[in-house]
């Protein structure tokens, strides 16, 4: 078999073609377009053209390889290269932009686009336009995080989360304890270029355990950069006080390309509207990013490391019942410069290495993509000074083959996956015991495009091996995942139809802890007889628009049966903590619709008005009672006034507000506390002040409105903690 | 343009100079006991003073040693060794 595959392999090689990109890039008007991204998605490579609208790589390439034409006011273009080929592109300008909808044409890593929901959202920028990576990603529609502060926060994707939602970094599952709510993202914004989301389990390739859905983050693409070009940047966000730099350096010589990046924050306790400060919600953190390319004719090999470490203050720890605690007790009147930005207990300290290794080759036909990576996770949380309560390591190794094969109007995707896990307890005291799982995968999908219509299709077979010694586990689980897709588009209208099948194996900390979880202040209890939970899920998506309105309209369902969850009991241990036992619902379903209104007035082209409107019913059938940490219905809005035409001082760019409605939450289980609803009120200015140089500065809860989300982690604690009060920050970035 | 980059690899090196390796720095803490009251319920106002270093890991270790009963809260407690010691800090300014 292995003999078969490398004689297939290198068959190939004869018919690979070779040529060098150059061309031009027009407007509808012919007239030359600068700045636009041209992005050699297979290589990972960007060029941009020049103000004559022309750019060129200077190096030999493979045909077939696909290449993105994009730029912020354009329609996105994507073609297949061909030797000798002649390379003049027409951007189509646009004046309603639903760049993040997925209504443009772009390559995917997760899949067909076109047929499957897959999501966009840039966050090149973020560093100097958000307050915090997940902060700017919920403000997509049905998204939402559970976290306390800018320190610990998670993302939930149509009220499923933790273990459900699923993170890839650079094609690496970020395995960081990410059942408990106070386990946060595990890293920053720094380096990163783009993220991809689907919202369920339709993406088969990095499918498996994403119930809930998938997110998926991409570090930027390399650049031709004979000298070193880079940028360093500097944020200042007083909600935190907090301070936060980076840079990054890129570099290349012949076929060889280097992206170096570094991450520093530190921050004190968030100040609540009340003009006092949550004790322990500061943090710092440190990263630091390195990635080698070597992009040769046919072959391109990747590698990167990635370090990154937090030190999260666990706020909102209290002795005895919660209820009864007050926000007082919990809050100081005033910051100490010397003493606040200090380390205290409880804390988290979270360590992470990944590193990866991926290879392209390219035959004519086929893409061969091998993937090697390895993310090791050591988490130690301290509510003593001097000793741990738990001491952590997990390390996630991944070896991953795939191959593409595209056919006139079929393509397929196929490959296989084995992925080894094992947690180790460094001392005694421990929350889940040491364990290991093997899990080998299997999967096969197939898209097929033709003018108006396709369809994308696959199947994925998961085996899971389980052992755990100290309780004397030794199982196995197995799953088929399968999706459909199928994508219709008449004129101006886009129909989309999804379903995905999908199954989770339970996973070691639901199995098997037992212990006092400080972060979570609970005393968990697993249970080893949980089986496989399985979710069937139908997502309908209709987009429409013309050159002034955008309509999105995003209904979904989700049957989940053995739902697997954590449970409070009546139960208390050492008279404060709650005991929390996992427990198998028979049936949840989920549903629930999305939509999103893009209103670009005819009257002044420079104004954006996007609205989304994202709603969700969870039930859990066997109670008949509404399901837990479901968040509240949302109205999210954004108004953005384009200043680029109007030379302003200090280089205005643009004025951005976004305006948040949350409903009350009454749709509770039972002993679960209901929410109010609240508005909140953001804006920010982005000015590119002198050459080279840009800004931004806002204010955050213009309203110092006082209000806790329903995924607060700290909701029932004190009555509620509330989020940050009114707070401003200033960015600035020097590119060279 | 190339003092424009080594300007700004100091500048870079300048924002991460204060970057500390967390040295989980013990120093000195107050300390409290949590105590079973006879009503059922859970007292952690029994302070039992500053701890530093290495006295610090041996209370949050071992316990700690009552030498003689003392009263809290209207009840007497034995002497002995008491291991639920308490020395993190609280919001108190």
């Amino acid at each position: 078999m292995k003999n078969t595959f490398f004689v297939f392999l290198f068959s190939t090689i004869p018919f690979v073609f070779f040529g060098q990109i150059n061309g031009f890039v027009y407007d509808n008007n012919n007239m030359p377009i600068d700045g636009v991204d041209v992005l050699l998605v297979d290589m990972d490579f960007l060029i941009k053209t020049n103000d004559k609208g022309f750019f060129q790589f200077d190096q030999d390439i493979t045909d077939n390889i696909y290449i993105q034409f994009s730029k912020y006011g354009y329609a996105n273009k994507i073609i297949q290269y061909k030797k000798d080929q002649e390379l003049n592109i027409i951007l189509r300008k646009l004046h309603v932009e639903l760049d993040e909808i997925g209504i443009q044409e772009k390559n995917s890593v997760l899949g067909n686009n076109k047929a499957i929901n897959i999501e966009h959202k840039s966050i090149i920028d973020n560093f100097i336009s958000s307050a915090s990576l997940v902060e700017n990603i919920t403000q997509l529609p049905g998204l939402n995080s559970i976290g306390s502060g800018l320190g610990i926060q998670k993302v939930v994707i149509r009220g499923l989360s933790g273990l459900r939602v699923v993170s890839y970094l650079n094609g690496m599952k970020i395995a960081n304890q990410e059942w408990a709510n106070d386990h946060g993202i595990g890293f920053t914004d720094l380096g990163l270029a783009n993220v991809e989301l689907i919202k369920g389990a339709s993406s088969l390739k990095y499918g498996g355990d994403a119930v809930g859905g998938i997110l998926y983050f991409k570090d930027a693409p390399f650049v031709k950069s004979n000298t070193p070009s880079g940028f360093i940047a500097s944020k200042f966000d007083d909600s935190h006080f907090l301070f936060s730099n980076q840079f990054g350096v890129k570099w290349s010589n012949k076929n060889l390309y280097i992206n170096a990046y570094g991450q520093y924050s530190i921050s004190s306790d968030y100040r609540l509207p009340n003009n006092t400060y949550l004790y322990n919600s500061r943090f710092r953190n440190q990263s630091y990013k390195l990635s080698v390319g070597h992009l040769g004719n046919k072959m391109h090999n990747i590698f990167r490391y990635q370090y990154h470490s937090e030190q999260l203050g666990i706020p909102a720890h209290v002795h005895g019942d919660l209820n009864t605690v007050t926000l007082e007790s919990l809050t100081l009147n005033s910051l100490n410069f010397n003493t606040d930005f200090e380390l205290t207990r409880p804390t988290q300290f979270v360590n992470n290495h990944l590193f990866t290794f991926e290879s392209k080759y390219f035959s004519n036909r086929i893409k061969y993509i091998f993937f090697a990576g390895h993310f090791l996770n050591n988490l130690q949380e301290f509510d003593k000074w001097t000793i741990a309560a738990f001491d952590m390591d997990l390390s996630t190794s991944t070896l991953r083959l795939n191959l593409e094969i595209p056919l006139q109007h079929f393509s397929v995707n196929s490959g296989m996956q084995y992925q080894r896990q094992q947690n180790y307890n460094n001392i005694y005291s421990r929350l889940i015991p040491d364990a290991q799982s093997n899990d080998y995968s299997v999967y096969t999908t197939v898209d097929y495009n033709k003018n108006f219509f396709g369809f994308s299709s696959g199947l994925r077979l998961d085996y899971r091996e389980l052992t755990c010694d100290d309780f004397n586990y030794n199982q196995s689980f197995s799953s088929l995942n399968s999706s459909i897709g199928l994508f219709y588009k008449r004129k101006s209208h886009i129909s989309r139809i999804s379903y995905a099948g999908s199954y989770r194996a339970p996973h070691l900390s639901e199995l098997f802890s037992n212990g006092l979880h400080h972060g979570t202040m609970r005393f968990e209890i697993g249970n080893i007889n949980l089986d496989i939970e399985k979710s069937h899920q139908f997502d309908f998506k209709y987009q429409w628009n013309n050159d002034h309105i955008g309509i999105v309209v995003n209904p979904f369902i989700q049957f989940v049966t053995d739902f697997i969850s954590i449970n409070p009991s009546d139960s208390v241990y050492q008279s404060t903590y709650p005991i929390y036992n996992y427990v198998q619902f028979n049936q949840v379903n989920l549903s629930g619709c999305e939509f999103k209104l893009h209103f670009h007035p005819h009257f002044m082209h420079n104004i954006h008005i996007e609205q989304s409107y994202s709603f969700i019913h969870a039930v859990n059938k066997e109670s008949d009672s509404f399901l837990a940490l479901v968040p509240a219905n949302k109205i999210k809005t954004q108004f953005n006034l384009d200043l680029n035409n109007y030379n302003l001082p200090l280089g205005l760019k643009s004025l951005k507000l976004y305006h948040l409605y949350s409903f009350k939450q009454d749709n509770v289980a039972p002993y679960e506390i209901v929410s109010s609803s609240y508005n909140i009120l953001n804006m920010a200015l982005v000015l590119t002040p002198f050459n080279s140089f840009s800004a931004s500065a806002g204010i955050n809860n213009i309203l110092n409105k006082e209000y806790v989300p329903h995924l607060s982690r700290i909701r029932d604690v004190a009555g509620g903690v509330p989020n940050p009060g009114r707070s401003f920050y200033l960015s600035l970035k020097y590119d060279f | 343009m190339k003092n424009i980059y080594f300007l700004s690899l100091v500048g870079a090196a300048f924002c991460f100079i204060s970057c500390e390796e967390d040295d989980h720095d013990h120093g000195c803490h107050e300390c409290h006991l949590e105590l079973q009251m006879a009503d059922g319920t859970v007292s952690h106002s029994y302070e039992i003073g500053e701890f530093c270093d290495d006295d610090l890991a041996d209370v949050e270790a071992n316990g700690f040693v009552a030498s003689e009963a003392f009263d809290h809260m209207g009840e007497t407690f034995p002497a002995g060794t008491y291991t639920n010691v308490h020395c993190e800090e609280h919001a108190d300014h």
